[in-house]
C-alpha cells in the first residue's frame, strides 16, 4: 500500500469514526426522547443507565474527532482551524443576540432555542468548511 | 511565497496525486501549495527538499 492510499484510507477510516461515534450519540437523544413518550416517566436507574450511555458516546464522538484531526495534514488541519474560528465566533454572536432578545422580552430561552442552537453551529460549520476549502484551492 | 514545486513536479512526469502521495498530504495541498496559496510549514519544506534532492532555497523563493 503506497502513502496516499494511506493517507485517503486514514482519512476516510477516521471520517467514517466521527460519523458511527456522532450517530451513536445522537440515536441516545431519539431513544430517550421515545422512552420518555411510549413509557411515561422513567425510572432513576433508567435514567441514570441512559446518561452513563449518552456520555459514553458522547466522549467517543469527542475521541474520534480528535483522532480525525490528527490524522489530517497540515494545509487541511488549517481550514478546520478557520472553519472551527468562525463557527465559534457566528456561535456567540447568535448566543448573545438570544440574551439580547430575552432581556428585552422578545423570546423567552427554551428547549427549542437549544436545538436551534446545535443545528445552527453544524450548519455554521459546515458552511465555514466548504468556504475555506473552496479559497484556499 | 514563490516555488517551483509544479516545475520539479512535471520535470519528473508525477502528478499531483504522484507528489501527494509521496509526501503523505492530500492532493488538494499540493494544488494549494503550487497555487501559491499555501506556505508550507518547515518539516513539510524539509520533507519536500529531500524529495527532489534539492536546498529549500532552490524550491522556495521570499516574494
Amino acid at each position: 500500500m503506497n502513502n496516499q492510499e494511506t493517507y485517503t484510507k486514514r482519512n476516510m477510516t477516521n471520517s467514517v469514526s466521527v460519523v458511527k461515534w456522532s450517530m451513536l450519540w445522537a440515536i441516545t437523544l431519539v431513544i430517550a426522547a421515545a422512552l420518555n413518550r411510549f413509557m411515561g416517566p422513567l425510572s432513576f436507574v433508567i435514567i441514570a443507565g441512559l446518561v452513563v450511555v449518552h456520555l459514553v458516546f458522547a466522549f467517543g464522538a469527542l475521541k474520534a474527532h480528535q483522532v480525525w484531526l490528527r490524522g489530517l495534514d497540515e494545509f487541511q488541519k488549517q481550514i478546520q482551524l478557520h472553519s472551527m474560528a468562525f463557527t465559534l465566533g457566528m456561535t456567540w454572536i447568535a448566543v448573545i443576540l438570544m440574551m439580547l432578545l430575552s432581556s428585552l422580552e422578545l423570546i423567552e430561552i427554551g428547549q427549542n432555542h437549544l436545538v436551534f442552537l446545535s443545528v445552527y453551529m453544524a450548519i455554521v460549520g459546515a458552511i465555514g468548511t466548504v468556504f475555506n476549502n473552496r479559497k484556499s484551492s | 511565497m514563490k516555488n517551483r514545486l509544479k516545475v520539479l513536479r512535471a520535470e519528473r512526469d508525477w502528478t499531483q496525486a504522484d507528489l501527494a502521495e509521496k509526501l503523505d498530504v492530500s492532493r488538494q495541498t499540493i494544488n494549494a501549495l503550487e497555487k501559491g496559496k499555501y506556505d508550507p510549514s518547515l518539516p513539510l519544506a524539509f520533507k519536500i527538499a529531500r524529495l527532489f534532492e534539492l536546498k529549500i532555497e532552490d524550491i522556495f523563493e521570499d516574494e
